[in-house]
């Protein structure tokens, strides 16, 4: 027989080789409440932070703009302040001496913990060095099988092999997979002492090489079990401390079919307003206005909860959003300054050209002048939108149509508009302008979605958004109205 | 996963000795396959993928448990012939791989990647960190022990037949 052919006749043997595996113990293994990963948190927490700084201005501006309450400091007498202090010092030295009797209640009761594990320790050490080390031992090892029964190892067997020699566990506060990583240190120890073992195995082998039987990998166990070095306790510490702060990024596989996901996001708008004059007495202004007010950049934020259904792939999100739009008013005016002096206006000569006559008057001089003003003005929507949505796999993304409504059910303003002719109106006093919520709006996109942890997916999204109602009120002359093309970015933190 | 368990387990207990490891190790590939099924493309098999995903777990948690898997470059391969004897025929698959697993650890492993999971010397010296000669030169090592350990078999098998006769003779 050939080499190549012996491999041939090996892999097609392991080909199809399969192992006999609990399915139930993997699926409950699987099923590990898991440790969440960290390591996209500063993005998530970038735009938490950044969303909560824009709602942060955005309270305190309603707050500075809306509120006309008075400060109003109390003074306090000085028996009160007193007072006060003293029973706080003495709350403080009462918490003090509580925490103080706990702490060393606790220290005693770590003492007496530690005492006792290493005590036990000690004792479970001694036992397995004078029991397992072969050169202490070897006399031991030759008049016993070379397969020792594992009842002579009550240590072990309490945690590696169960009271039957299967693969049950003893009861353990510990989850399985950590008394799985327990037992296979204890096994797996020896294996490091392969090639000792192989030569124990190999004398063994040629003594009884007329049955050549190998040894099942559950005997095999049993016999490395023998030959176990001795370990510290220490060392199975270190060993297991290493496995246990590993922390598996383990998602779940429960039967629920919706999770639940926030969603931080920012984006820029590009409104698009409509004017419309209800009143014609105001035409000048409605003109001024249409051909110079620009409705600059717009900014929104929101704060959105994803109830998405992995099966279906069909989401609902609510939440809330805010968004500022501003108007700018560019005025380009020029005026005729009109402007006399005194200079000769007529200069005559007589016949004979002797006599020079000139006649001093007053001259009217025009001066053009031109002036530039800016004005702006801000609206502050405050909305709650809700949206549905299907999800499906492009690729390497993932692509969201969504669609929904949302309700505003607050608008700011602040800001300068104009009102008449050279004459402004400040919305920060005097909103009646404008309504104070516009009611229904619609909206439709999609997003641009990629996977950039476990638990986080990164989005752009552009949006349209159509508004049914004016923002402005009946009092306004001039009907207004926006529809808003915005592009935005988020990211989606699934939380459940 | 009732499908695949079987297999990968199998795969596992090749590289990781121990029943348990084993385990944690075909655990991990599940992990790290429902982790990873997006970058899945599609283009190769799937049995194909997640056995590489089984194979690089084992060998991770091989590593952790043995540190790192030491290979030396090889100066010089012996050429000896690639007949082996022919009492390998009546020994059992089983029997044959413990053989193998008998090699030395860095043969073993590369032995069985090549040989059992068919991946190319680039692919284990990628998966091992070790340069694509290394690989070359640890599988003709593996092959060559092999062939030996296969002869000596085959010699101790010979003379206990023959002592068998003599004891049979003598009555």
């Amino acid at each position: 027989m050939n080499i190549f052919d012996f491999e041939n006749r090996l892999k097609s043997h392991t080909a199809n080789a399969k192992g006999e595996v609990d399915m139930d113990r993997l699926l409950s293994d699987l099923n590990l409440t898991p440790a969440p990963k960290r390591s996209n948190r500063k993005l998530f927490l970038l735009f938490a932070a950044a969303l909560l700084v824009s709602f942060s201005a955005v309270s305190y501006y309603m707050f500075n703009t809306s509120s006309s309450v008075p400060i109003v400091h109390t003074i306090q007498s000085d028996n009160t302040d007193a007072t006060a202090e003293q029973s706080s010092n003495i709350i403080n030295e009462k918490t003090i001496q509580e925490i103080g009797t706990a702490t060393s209640k606790t220290s005693r009761i770590d003492n007496k913990v530690n005492q006792a594990q290493s005590t036990k320790s000690n004792n479970s050490t001694s036992k397995v060095i004078s029991q397992l080390n072969p050169e202490i031992q070897s006399t031991q090892i030759e008049a016993k099988d070379l397969t020792p029964e594992t009842e002579e190892y009550p240590t072990y067997n309490s945690v590696i092999i169960g009271e039957d020699n299967s693969q049950k566990r003893a009861p353990s506060p510990l989850p399985a997979r950590d008394i799985s990583i327990l037992n296979t240190n204890i096994i797996s120890a020896p294996l490091q002492n392969r090639e000792s073992l192989n030569i124990i195995d190999r004398e063994a082998q040629e003594e009884e090489l007329s049955s050549l039987k190998i040894a099942s990998n559950d005997k095999r166990s049993n016999q490395n079990i023998a030959f176990l070095p001795p370990l510290t306790n220490q060392l199975l510490k270190n060993e297991n401390s290493k496995f246990a702060n590993k922390g598996k990024d383990c998602p779940r596989f429960g039967n629920r079919a919706w999770h639940l996901s926030i969603i931080p996001e920012v984006g820029y708008a590009l409104p698009m307003k409509s004017l419309v004059l209800n009143d014609s007495d105001f035409q000048d202004i409605y003109d001024e206005r249409v051909q110079n007010e620009t409705s600059i950049e717009g900014i929104h934020a929101s704060l959105a909860f994803q109830f998405k259904s992995h099966v279906t792939g069909l989401y609902i999100k609510p939440g809330v959003s805010y968004a500022r739009f501003t108007e700018r008013l560019d005025f380009s005016r020029t005026a005729t300054k009109i402007d006399t002096t005194i200079g000769i206006i007529s200069t005559t000569i007589s016949q004979t050209g002797d006599t020079l006559t000139e006649i001093r008057g007053e001259i009217y001089e025009e001066i053009e002048i031109t002036s530039k003003e800016r004005v702006h003005y801000e609206l502050h929507h405050f909305d709650l939108p809700i949206a549905i949505g299907y999800s499906f796999v492009v690729d390497k993304f993932t692509i969201d149509l969504e669609g929904g409504i949302k309700f505003n059910f607050l608008q700011k303003t602040s800001g300068n508009i104009l009102h008449a002719e050279k004459e402004y109106l400040a919305l920060d006093k005097n909103q009646q302008q404008f309504k104070n919520s516009f009611g229904l709006g619609f909206f439709g996109g999609l997003l641009l979605k990629r996977q950039i942890s476990s638990h986080t997916e990164f989005y752009i999204a552009p949006r349209f958004t159509f508004n049914t109602l004016a923002v402005s009120s009946n009092k306004n002359p001039i009907n207004q109205k926006y529809n808003v093309l915005g592009l935005h970015v988020g990211c989606i933190y699934a939380i459940y | 996963m009732r499908l695949y368990a079987p297999i990968l387990i199998n795969i596992c207990k090749r590289y990781v000795y121990d029943p348990d490891l084993a385990y944690d190790a075909m655990q991990e590939c599940f992990l790290n396959t429902f982790k990873y099924i997006e970058k899945y493309s599609g283009k190769g098999s799937f049995d194909g993928w997640i056995k590489r995903i089984a194979v690089n777990c084992a060998l991770g948690v091989r590593k952790k448990m043995k540190g790192e898997l030491y290979i030396h470059e090889m100066d010089q391969v012996l050429h000896i012939t690639t007949d082996i004897p022919d009492a390998v025929a009546r020994l059992k698959e089983e029997e044959l791989l413990k053989i193998v697993d008998e090699l030395p650890e860095s043969c073993a492993v590369i032995f069985k990647l090549y040989v059992l999971e068919g991946y190319p010397h680039k692919d284990i010296a990628k998966m091992l960190g070790i340069k694509e000669s290394s690989s070359r030169s640890q599988l003709a090592r593996g092959r060559e022990k092999l062939i030996l350990r296969l002869r000596k078999l085959e010699e101790n098998e010979y003379r206990r037949m023959d002592n068998l006769f003599f004891q049979v003779q003598q009555g």
